[in-house]
C-alpha cells in the first residue's frame, strides 16, 4: 500500500478536524502540522478545491466547506455526543448524523428569513420526524455552478 | 437546500424569488444520506464517479431531469 500523498493528507486533516467538531485548520496550521511550506499547503488546498474535494472561501482561500461539514456557522447544525457540527444545508445536516453514526442527536434548523425554526431528533440511530421536504434550488447538474448557494 | 413543512410552504416562501427546481421528502433524504458521503473520513478516499452518485439518487427514488447529475441535453 502506498502512503498518502500531500493532498490526501491535507484533505484528511481538514475532515478529521471538522468531524471532531473543531474548525478546519488554516493553510498555515496545515503547513506547520505537516512540515511543509505554507505555499505548498495553499497549493494543495487549491487543487482540492479544483477537484471539488472541498470548497475554499472566495476571499480568504481558507476552507469554507468540506461536505457535509461547514467551517462557518449556518442555519443548520447537529448536536450529539457532547459536540456540535455546522452543516452546509438541511441535507448535509442529516448526512453528518449518518457519516458520524450518531445514535442520538438533534438537528437544528434555525430558520430565519421567513422560515420556521425546527428541531429534528435522532433516537437509536433513526430519524424520528419524517414530515417535511427539502428543496433543491436548481437541478442537480447545476449544483456546482454555485455550491455555496446550493 | 432548505427544510420546509411542505412543497406548498416552500412555494410560498420562494414566491418572491426563483421557484425551487425539485424537492425530496425528509424520508428520501434520510435514505440518501446513508451512503452519500461514505468514506469521506478515510485518508485514502477518492471521489466516486458520477454514476455512483446517480445510482444513490435513483435508489432514493430521485429520478428525472431535476435529479440528473449530467446535463439532460448531453445524456
Amino acid at each position: 500500500m502506498t502512503s498518502p500523498g500531500p493532498d490526501q493528507r491535507i484533505r484528511h486533516h481538514v475532515y478529521s478536524a471538522l468531524a471532531r467538531g473543531a474548525h478546519a485548520p488554516t493553510a498555515a496550521s496545515l503547513a506547520a502540522t505537516l512540515g511543509v511550506p505554507v505555499g505548498a499547503a495553499r497549493d494543495s488546498l487549491e487543487r482540492l478545491h479544483a477537484a471539488r474535494a472541498l470548497v475554499l472561501d472566495a476571499r480568504t482561500r481558507e476552507v469554507r466547506m468540506a461536505s457535509p461539514f461547514s467551517n462557518i456557522s449556518t442555519a443548520y447544525r447537529v448536536e450529539g455526543q457532547g459536540s456540535s457540527w455546522n452543516a452546509n444545508c438541511a441535507w448535509d445536516a442529516l448526512a453528518i448524523v449518518r457519516l458520524l453514526h450518531l445514535q442520538d442527536a438533534r438537528i437544528i434548523d434555525d430558520g430565519g428569513h421567513g422560515r420556521e425554526r425546527r428541531v429534528l431528533t435522532v433516537v437509536d440511530g433513526d430519524l424520528v420526524e419524517r414530515d417535511g421536504v427539502i428543496s433543491s434550488p436548481r437541478p442537480a447538474w447545476r449544483w456546482w455552478e454555485d455550491i455555496v448557494f446550493t | 437546500m432548505l427544510l420546509f413543512r411542505s412543497e406548498e410552504a416552500a412555494g410560498a416562501w420562494a414566491s418572491a424569488g426563483e421557484p425551487m427546481a425539485a424537492f425530496m421528502t425528509l424520508d428520501q433524504c434520510w435514505r440518501l444520506s446513508r451512503n452519500w458521503y461514505e468514506g469521506r473520513l478515510d485518508v485514502e478516499y477518492e471521489r466516486r464517479p458520477v454514476d455512483h452518485f446517480q445510482a444513490l439518487l435513483g435508489a432514493a427514488g430521485l429520478t428525472g431531469d431535476a435529479w440528473s447529475l449530467s446535463p439532460p441535453h448531453l445524456k
